[in-house]
């Protein structure tokens, strides 16, 4: 199997992203369900809490939806029904589980979380997708975690 | 040259400063010399920017101090037993010179759904601007003496008016999920704040507490509501209550659920999650009082889960002095809905389903000629009751209209003692799911017996989504009844006849007295807009009609348009 590089992958990506987004929106209210973290009066008392509780459960739904993608195949559900998938930026390998799950996908997160109390870095968002307009388009989270995203095409 | 410390440029006061008591920061002090003014307004700047922009200072007054020696309303109810009716001694207002009543001006409000009620006194009228706080702003010119920040977002009641036992008056009012709030009228400084969460998790503070003496009557509904939209939620858990407060201190008296019964676990829906009843009985209204018998009434809602209770869609009375209570009059059995219902094939939406018949207004009290007392109540489902204020007996009963989900009577009912009539506002939105004939707009019923005086079916503009139907509460005078419709428009009728008097069109944009503070809209004017009248509804003070405009809920049209009306004077060219 091999890997080369797709040269216009920006229209692919974000179909990628808007599928991963709905993904992990509908697993996570599976493990809301599951867990029944916010199941009672008293999980809303507190309207923050709620919130964070809410966002937790986030994490392993990312978890039980791409976990297994990402080690195996560097892809996330998004991108692997786009057949898109994460590399090094160096290497053009793989790139290390740890990286995909603790630099790459929690940059938007952190930003997210930290937007909702600062309204205005939301902005931080549309700055990190707007880099994928840049020549090699990397988004700001693949340079944070030194990574690219390519199209992946398997060869018989 | 500071001697008004509490100005935010003074940073030894700062130090002294309740962390709630934000009002002593954004409160404008009295002026000195130009020197000190452009000091202090800005040190004000800085507090704007500091604080997130959440004050409205454009146009500040150059006395912040507000005349606190007569006021024109009690609470919701104008006065304690709600009947909304505003006497000669208090409006200048007639069929006589209503011809002459024009827009004085316009405070744009921070907010597109504003649910306060405008308090006033003899030179001050004070509101609930959510988002920036509560305000007092100047009769005459409208503009800002101080403005109050509180904890939480929407200021949702009425505002009612108290006097400490150590002379201070002060200013009690709900903030919707915060709780309930006491300000000094003087400046805006904090003094309590309570929230029932003793006593229920997630309590709601939409109903417009009432003072009584050293008592402060609490209504108390639930956010649990909201949370039937979402299946993962056991629902319902929660009931409604009413609770008291004392005055000094905001602590808690007593607290009495409308639902008595724990909720048991019923079952479970289909996505394994647990059933819980009974629950709901929310209380939606400002309560009425009965010093005579020494008990306050107040509406409860329908039940949100099975089993349903006694008291859903029901008038309580309890007693002031231990809560009580005294008797409990159902006016709709079996009545289970939530908002889940909303959604087809919800698993939160009870079976069966109810109609929603809650009562959302608050009774009222009153007497007529021969002496009898009756205590008036409205319901969403178009019926209008006449009770026994002893035993909660039914006198007459009468249905006006559709009524259901959007239907019958919403925020509240007026009445005219000499006249001895009920003004019914009906509301009779288009929901689908009502089948009897709607009429929406305002029926006038003899208060003895209930029979139809006159009736006055408001048109709609004919819109995609207008209705001509009347939600907001709503005010009497000696000749003259005052409404807005959800269609945006002001009228006054005559009490007698129901023919129109006058009446002015809000969908329109206006200029606004906040000054360079006022918000920007897309285009860098800064305006207000009219929208739908609901909620509270239109304010009678001497020659003044003060009512907000927007209501943004229900697919209404928001506005943030709180408008100033007086008589314009004979003398004026």
């Amino acid at each position: 199997m091999n890997e080369s590089v797709s040269g216009e992958l920006r229209m692919q990506r974000l179909v990628a992203t808007g599928l991963d987004w709905i993904l992990i929106t509908v697993v996570t209210l599976l493990v809301i369900l599951v867990t029944g973290i916010l199941e009672h009066a008293e999980d809303y008392a507190n309207i923050g809490q709620s919130a964070v509780n809410a966002a937790l459960c986030g994490m392993p739904a990312y978890l039980i939806l791409n976990g297994w993608l990402l080690w195996t195949r560097g892809q996330t559900a998004g991108k692997a029904a786009m057949s898109l998938m994460i590399v090094d930026h160096q290497t053009g390998n793989c790139a290390s589980f740890w990286k995909l799950l603790f630099v790459r996908a929690l940059i938007p997160v952190l930003v997210i979380a930290v937007g909702s109390i600062f309204s205005l870095l939301w902005l931080l968002v549309l700055v990190d997708f707007c880099f994928i307009f840049r020549k090699d388009q990397r988004c700001l989270h693949d340079w944070v975690a030194g990574t690219r995203v390519v199209k992946r095409v398997t060869h018989q | 040259m500071f001697e008004s410390a509490r100005d935010c440029g003074s940073s030894e006061e700062l130090r002294e400063v309740n962390i709630f008591d934000r009002a002593a920061i954004f409160r404008q002090s009295e002026m000195g010399s130009p020197t000190v003014r452009l000091t202090k307004r800005w040190w004000h700047s800085v507090c704007l920017v500091v604080f997130g922009g959440l004050s409205a200072h454009g146009g500040l007054c150059e006395t912040t101090e507000p005349g606190l020696k007569h006021f024109y309303s009690s609470g919701w109810g104008i006065d304690s037993t709600n009947r909304r009716y505003q006497g000669p001694g208090r409006t200048s207002i007639s069929a006589d010179n209503i011809d002459r009543l024009e827009l004085k001006w316009v405070y744009q409000l921070a907010q597109m759904t504003p649910r306060s009620y405008p308090f006033v006194s003899e030179d001050t009228i004070f509101f609930g601007d959510s988002g920036r706080g509560l305000v007092a702003l100047d009769r005459e010119t409208g503009c800002t003496r101080w403005t109050s920040p509180v904890e939480g977002v929407e200021i949702s009641t009425a505002i009612s008016p108290a006097r400490m036992p150590d002379g201070r008056d002060v200013l009690i009012f709900g903030v919707r999920q915060s709780g309930v709030f006491a300000l000094d009228a003087t400046n805006g400084a904090h003094i309590w704040h309570y929230s029932f969460t003793e006593d229920h998790p997630i309590p709601m503070y939409s109903g417009s507490p009432l003072v009584d003496g050293n008592n402060v009557f609490v209504p108390i509904s639930s956010t649990e509501m909201g949370l039937t939209m979402l299946p993962w939620y056991g629902c319902c858990t929660t009931s409604g209550a009413m609770g008291a407060l004392d005055l000094s201190t905001g602590a808690k008296k007593w607290y009495t659920p409308t639902i008595s019964d724990p909720p048991k676990k019923t079952g479970r829906h289909w996505l394994f999650v647990e059933r819980y009843g009974p629950s709901g009985a929310p209380v939606w209204g400002a309560p009425t009082l009965d010093s005579k018998r020494g008990v306050v009434y107040f509406g409860t809602g329908q039940n949100y889960s099975h089993p349903t209770s006694a008291t859903s869609d029901s008038i309580f009375a309890v007693d002031t002095s231990d809560g009580m209570v005294r008797w409990v009059m159902q006016a709709t059995a079996n009545d289970a809905y939530s908002m889940g219902c909303g959604i087809p094939g919800h698993p939160l939406c009870p079976d069966p389903v109810g109609p929603d018949h809650d009562f959302g207004a608050p009774p009222i009290l009153s007497t007529l000629r021969d002496g009898r007392e009756l205590l008036f109540a409205g319901q969403k489902s178009g019926d209008v009751h006449a009770l026994d204020p002893e035993t909660g007996a039914h006198v007459w009963r009468k249905r006006i209209g559709r009524g259901g989900l959007l239907g019958g009577v919403h925020f509240g009912m007026a009445v005219h003692p000499e006249l001895e009539l009920v003004f019914v506002p009906i509301s009779d939105r288009e929901t689908g799911q009502e089948k009897r004939q709607p009429a929406p707009g305002l029926h006038a019923l003899g208060m003895a017996s209930g029979e139809t005086r006159w009736s006055r079916i408001i048109q709609s503009r004919g819109c995609e989504g207008c209705s001509g139907g009347i939600s907001s509460g709503i005010i009497a005078s000696r000749d003259l009844v005052f409404f807005g419709d959800l269609d945006g428009r002001l009228w006054a009728l005559d009490v007698n006849t129901g023919e129109t008097r006058w009446q002015h069109d809000s969908w329109q944009q206006y200029d606004v007295v906040n000054g360079d503070q006022a918000q920007k809209d897309d285009e860098g004017g800064r305006y207000a807009e009219g929208g739908a009248f609901d909620a509270h509804g239109p304010m009678l003070a001497d020659d003044l009609l003060i009512v907000a405009s927007g209501y943004g809920n229900f697919g209404q049209r928001g506005g943030n348009a709180l408008l100033v009306f007086q008589i314009k004077s004979d003398d004026t060219p």
